[in-house]
């Protein structure tokens, strides 16, 4: 658990900054879609937009889970003696990656998305029969779907996920990255215009960027 | 659709693709969207895929051009007008809300509307209720609302030319449209794909792009979008048909881009040197806040050359 838990938690809070650029127009669609008696009491909507994250963080969880399993029985097989350290330097490439990214370095790294389409492909009909939605189990399921959007940001920390040991391990980490990407989601659904201001401002991106390469870097010098 | 209506969705950089996943998203719910970018960035494209991806589709799509709209007539057209209503308004006309019941209205480059004709599009966004001119009663028509600009609409707000509850109407869900430059490894793509759908327009044999040329125009920041790369394509194909085109064939402003540091063009009236060196010299000592030495930098100018300058023109 080289990078762990914490850095899970930072990848989804600085990462929800390329978040909001497109999740956060698709949180605002789903709470302007619902109806107006839902809209207007505070609570309601509350309940249903914890209800899309809720959905959308059970899958993250979902896939984290499998990807412990997967890379656990990998890393056996590849090397039980540097599994880990090739691990722990390949999640620290990625986190960087992912940190040039937000810092608009690198944004070729978006490439990464299209290995989700074929998925997405197959949800995305799904999808739209839950739409519009007007209870919470079609919030809840709506969120499951929406969970599997191709984004370049899950994709990374799904492949750091890969080492965390298990499939237990795997899905804590990506729960914690769910839970990072919370507050800039949530808050899109409210304060759209200005929170999508806020996270195109490209000292913003940088900033956040910085952070997280510092934060991969120094988990890796620690670790090494 | 215009004629290069296919070509605008062209597109699989990672950007694109992510706009378009939101907007078929938010194509399925019946939410007011506004589409802001560049102009030629294909937003009416966008929004018209927008409208073929909804419920509404087997209804009309409008689109309205608010910078076409000639001030007098923009009411009328919009709202529509009754018999008589005035001078030339020999009968019923429903106006573009009307035909688009049931279906979708397209207001592109919304910042330009009239504020007269602002206040009642909001009447309209908020009831869903319209007056044609001339006419006693209220109309109600059953329309989604797409919008979208190229303007800084927030500073349209500020310098009081669009009003500001309609801004916060509008603007609930912004979309923004990238730019061509902003779309990772789609001029590539673009190129051959609109050079070989344009050759079969015009039954010609289609050229090729030397590597240096397609460098060159990867490099070009294409501020005219994908309405400029098409443009680019069907002049190249006209003039270059069946053959390979270099960089050299390219048109000057592509070809010097990277020679070219900054936007500074002479007039054919021509300058006074003298003159434009002692306005340089004034902005840099503006910038630097009367700092001498950060003055120098700025002007790429060691402080002793600076300094002489600023006495030979008897500046301070």
């Amino acid at each position: 658990m080289e990078i762990g838990y914490l850095g899970a938690f930072l990848m989804g809070l600085f990462g929800a900054l390329h978040c909001v650029g497109m999740c956060g127009s698709i949180m605002g669609v789903l709470t302007f879609s619902l109806p107006v008696d839902i809209r207007s009491r505070p609570a309601q909507l509350a309940g249903f937009l914890s209800y899309y994250s809720l959905g959308r963080i059970f899958s993250y969880t979902l896939a984290g889970a499998l990807a412990g399993a997967f890379g656990a029985g990998l890393l056996f097989r590849i090397s039980p003696q540097y599994g880990h350290s090739i691990l722990l330097l390949t999640a620290t490439i990625l986190m960087v990656a992912v940190g040039l990214y937000l810092a608009g370095w690198f944004p070729a790294f978006a490439r990464i998305e299209k290995a989700g389409s074929p998925i997405w492909k197959k949800l995305e009909p799904l999808g739209r029969k839950l739409l519009p939605v007007t209870s919470p189990w079609q919030a809840l399921l709506y969120g499951l779907i929406w969970g599997w959007l191709p984004c370049g940001l899950v994709y990374s920390a799904l492949f750091i996920a890969l080492g965390q040991g298990g499939w237990l391990q795997g899905g804590l980490f990506m729960l914690l990255f769910g839970i990072g990407t919370l507050p800039a989601v949530m808050a899109t659904g409210i304060f759209a215009e200005q929170i999508l201001r806020f996270a195109r401002n490209p000292r913003m991106r940088m900033i956040a960027g910085l952070l997280l390469i510092a934060f991969a870097l120094t988990g890796l010098i620690i670790n090494w | 659709m215009n004629k290069s209506s296919n070509y605008e969705l062209l597109g699989k950089s990672p950007e694109f693709e992510a706009l378009l996943r939101s907007l078929d998203i938010a194509a399925v719910t019946d939410v007011t969207l506004i589409l802001t970018g560049e102009s030629g960035t294909g937003k009416e494209l966008l929004a018209h895929h927008v409208h073929t991806r909804s419920r509404r589709n087997g209804a009309p799509f409008v689109a309205i051009n608010c910078a076409a709209l000639p001030e007098g007539l923009a009411e009328s057209e919009l709202f529509g007008h009754v018999k008589g209503a005035f001078t030339g308004a020999v009968t019923d006309n429903p106006g573009r809300i009307s035909q688009a019941e049931g279906g979708t209205l397209f207001l592109d480059e919304i910042g330009e509307m009239s504020l007269d004709i602002q206040a009642k599009l909001l009447r309209f966004l908020e009831s869903g209720e319209f007056q044609p001119v001339g006419s006693l009663k209220q109309r109600h028509a059953d329309v989604r609302l797409l919008a979208a600009t190229n303007a800084d609409l927030r500073k349209k707000v500020e310098d009081g030319s669009f009003r500001e509850d309609l801004y916060y109407r509008l603007n609930i869900i912004p979309f923004h449209v990238p730019a061509l430059r902003e779309r990772t490894g789609d001029v590539e793509l673009l190129i051959p794909e609109i050079t070989k759908r344009l050759s079969e327009t015009y039954s010609l044999p289609v050229p090729s792009y030397s590597k240096a040329a397609m460098d060159c125009l990867k490099r070009y920041a294409w501020p005219g979008n994908i309405r400029e790369l098409r443009n680019l394509c069907e002049r190249m194909l006209i003039l270059f048909n069946g053959r390979e085109i270099t960089d050299g064939n390219l048109p000057r402003e592509i070809r010097h881009q990277q020679t070219k540091r900054w936007t500074f063009a002479l007039p054919d009236s021509g300058i006074r040197l003298d003159e434009l060196e002692q306005e340089l010299l004034q902005q840099a000592l503006e910038k630097s806040q009367g700092n001498q030495s950060k003055a120098a930098r700025i002007l790429g100018l060691s402080r002793y050359a600076f300094m002489y300058r600023l006495k030979k023109y008897q500046l301070q």
